[in-house]
């Protein structure tokens, strides 16, 4: 378990792209670890945009523009004041963009521009405003991200199951792998499963334990030094929390 | 009170709202407070390797196999995409094995997403042609998530199969023929694919092709969306330019038709129109310059092929062929040898082709035309041998010019 988590953790993502942004960097390497974050990471950049007042075939094209930059330049170079957590950077990056967001709006409209990204409709929704009206574009944003790293560590324990074919238990205990152990009936889940109560008792306790360590190497691949993963997810629940206010 | 639920925030209505272990309003559907999720993250203790975790999942003796999905008995995986998974199945009542698609719900999408893969699944289906995958049923799995059952294709994909028709211009001809019938029938009913791909491109038991996932390949394909474009992976060759630029709400049935000429383009050329390092040059190389003539990557291929690829890669949809139809009817008339509707060809070349179709005519014909210009020859010589001739310098015709530009240099 050790070996796995120094592994994991000694190179993350992040870590990658602020050394390939060097001079002497792996710049290929870089490249690809960065691409790889965006495609995990654009609904919080979709979200901003949109709540920025962007109408939503106008939000497309900006998202589309602003990770076409991202990935064309070496923008790292100059983000230096926010290069500790990828959110962080992705965010100042998108602000600085959208300065010129009307320029680039008028560029699309003479057709001036190359756009790289296919947009299905059903990707590009707007975030309701009923639920997230109140919320300044930032906290829309920070919002999206945890929703994104909660559900990215979600897939990657789903997919584990399913690899060795126990999807099945995956969709029966999903729901229980928070800390609401009181609310958690095992003997209904028994029952699903047609398992006897300890076999879930155990397999749930082996689930929770993999999502732990799923969900913080997510987080790890998005700060440069590990030791930020935990106040990255304090950061993160605080927004969360703030959103009830 | 308002929650933030899964992909989409919702107004929960009588739903329970904030979570009531941290008073946190954000929901995943079907997992649960997001802020609870996070805080397990800050549980350092008790983190289990991939080794550990496999081991203790092993022990629980229900696999997958015996997996049902409404009336159906799953009994392997045999696909899998970002958003979508495929299985063969087992229908319990009639035993017959189907191929069975569902969405991978651990993405958490909204429940209106859901209903609208749903409501395009059953549009797919309303589709009857035989050479469009048949769409038996659309149902959805006890935790709401939408999946279809569609007839299993034994044949593998195109894709798969593109390497064994290499060199087989009119085989290939053949089954693109059929594909773009069916496209252009389902166009009629005012469905587009989207994604038409080799990979699409189902085989059954015979070679027959089949077209998948009719306008369902963004939900199932994980070449298909933002996916693609970012990242290497996928090779975005057969998208229309204008379906990397613009809105998927303005597609036209010309965007599949650019495709369906990138697939044929790709069986005869051995490369789709379009090849780069990434998916950017790729995409970027579609919008700006024209796609390369099939004849300068297979130079013994048909003159009219390469118009009719010409004619569907066009960078202007407008330019294109106004319908699928009108690509089957060009290729099956290049398979006749008749002359394309694409291009009229010059007269030397349909004499030609008539009578390769004619032979007995054609030679008929031929003799006929001989003997009358023997006729016109000897007629000609006797009355040209009646009057004198005229002197060389009193007038000529440039070669090749005609009777009206015959000039006197005299």
């Amino acid at each position: 378990m050790e070996d796995e988590k120094a592994t994991v953790f000694a190179t993350t993502r992040w870590s990658m792209i602020v050394a390939g942004s060097d001079p002497d960097g792996e710049k290929q390497e870089a490249q690809a670890a960065l691409a790889e974050l965006c495609r995990v990471y654009w609904k919080p950049v979709f979200s901003f945009v949109c709540r920025q007042g962007w109408a939503t075939a106008d939000a497309q094209d900006l998202t589309q523009d602003f990770f076409v930059m991202i990935l064309k330049n070496n923008w790292l170079q100059h983000a230096d004041e926010s290069r500790g957590r990828f959110r962080s950077f992705l965010l100042k990056s998108l602000q600085n963009f959208l300065y010129h967001a009307d320029e680039r709006k008028h560029a699309h409209k003479r057709g001036g521009t190359v756009e790289v990204l296919s947009w299905d409709a059903w990707m590009a929704e707007p975030p309701a405003e009923s639920a997230l009206g109140h919320l300044p574009a930032e906290r829309v944003f920070d919002l999206r991200w945890a929703m994104t790293v909660v559900e990215h560590a979600l897939r990657r324990l789903a997919e584990e199951c399913e690899a060795n074919g126990r999807r099945q238990v995956f969709d029966v205990l999903r729901n229980h792998l928070t800390a609401e152990r009181g609310e958690t009936s095992y003997g209904d889940l028994a029952l699903q499963l047609g398992v006897a109560e300890a076999v879930i008792k155990k397999q749930l306790h082996n689930l929770r334990q993999r999502y732990r360590w799923l969900l913080r190497s997510e987080v790890a691949e998005t700060v440069e030094d590990p030791a930020d993963v935990d106040a990255e997810i304090r950061y993160l629940c605080a927004t969360l929390v703030h959103v009830a206010d | 009170m308002n929650t933030v639920r899964g992909d989409l925030p919702v107004q929960t209505g009588a739903e329970p709202a904030n979570c009531e272990g941290c008073g946190a309003a954000v929901r995943l559907d079907g997992s649960g407070c997001v802020n609870c999720l996070l805080l397990e993250g800050l549980q350092t203790e008790g983190q289990s390797s991939s080794e550990a975790f496999r081991s203790v999942l092993s022990e629980i003796a229900l696999p997958d196999r015996e997996w049902r999905l409404g009336s159906y008995e799953v009994m392997e995986e045999i696909g899998r995409g970002g958003m979508g998974v495929i299985y063969r199945a087992r229908q319990r009542h009639s035993r017959r094995v189907v191929a069975l698609k569902r969405m991978l719900s651990y993405d958490a999408q909204s429940r209106e997403t859901l209903a609208r893969f749903r409501r395009e699944a059953e549009t797919a289906a309303s589709l009857d042609h035989p050479n469009i995958l048949p769409i038996y049923e659309v149902s959805e799995s006890s935790e709401g998530v939408p999946f279809f059952s569609m007839k299993l294709a034994t044949g593998g994909s195109l894709r798969a199969a593109t390497p064994s028709l290499t060199g087989k211009s009119k085989e290939c001809v053949r089954l693109i023929a059929k594909v773009a019938r069916a496209l252009d029938y389902a166009h009629q009913r005012g469905i587009l694919h989207r994604d038409l791909q080799p990979g699409n491109i189902l085989l059954d038991a015979r070679g027959e092709p089949m077209i998948s996932d009719f306008g369902l390949a963004k939900w199932l394909d994980e070449n298909s969306d933002l996916t693609r474009t970012l990242t290497a992976f996928g090779t975005p060759g057969y998208i229309a330019p204008e379906q990397a630029e613009g809105a998927a709400a303005e597609l036209t049935p010309a965007a599949d038709i650019y495709s369906l000429g990138a697939i044929l383009f790709n069986l005869l050329a051995g490369r789709p129109p379009f090849v780069g390092a990434n998916a950017l040059s790729v995409i970027r190389q579609a919008g700006v310059t024209d796609a390369p003539r099939l004849r300068s990557l297979a130079p013994s291929l048909d003159r009219d092929l390469e118009t009719i690829l010409a004619h569907c890669l066009e960078r202007d949809p407008k330019r294109r062929y106004e319908s699928a139809g009108d690509v089957a009817e060009d290729l099956d008339r290049w398979l006749d040898g008749r002359p394309i509707l694409a291009r009229r060809v010059l007269l030397p070349m349909r004499l030609w082709r008539w009578s390769r179709r004619n032979p007995i005519l054609a030679a008929t014909a031929s003799g006929c035309l001989l003997l009358a210009a023997a006729v016109a020859w000897l007629l000609g010589g006797t009355v040209l041998n009646s009057k004198p001739r005229r002197n060389s310098s009193e007038g000529c015709c440039w070669p090749f010019s005609s009777v009206r530009t015959c000039v006197s240099i005299s």
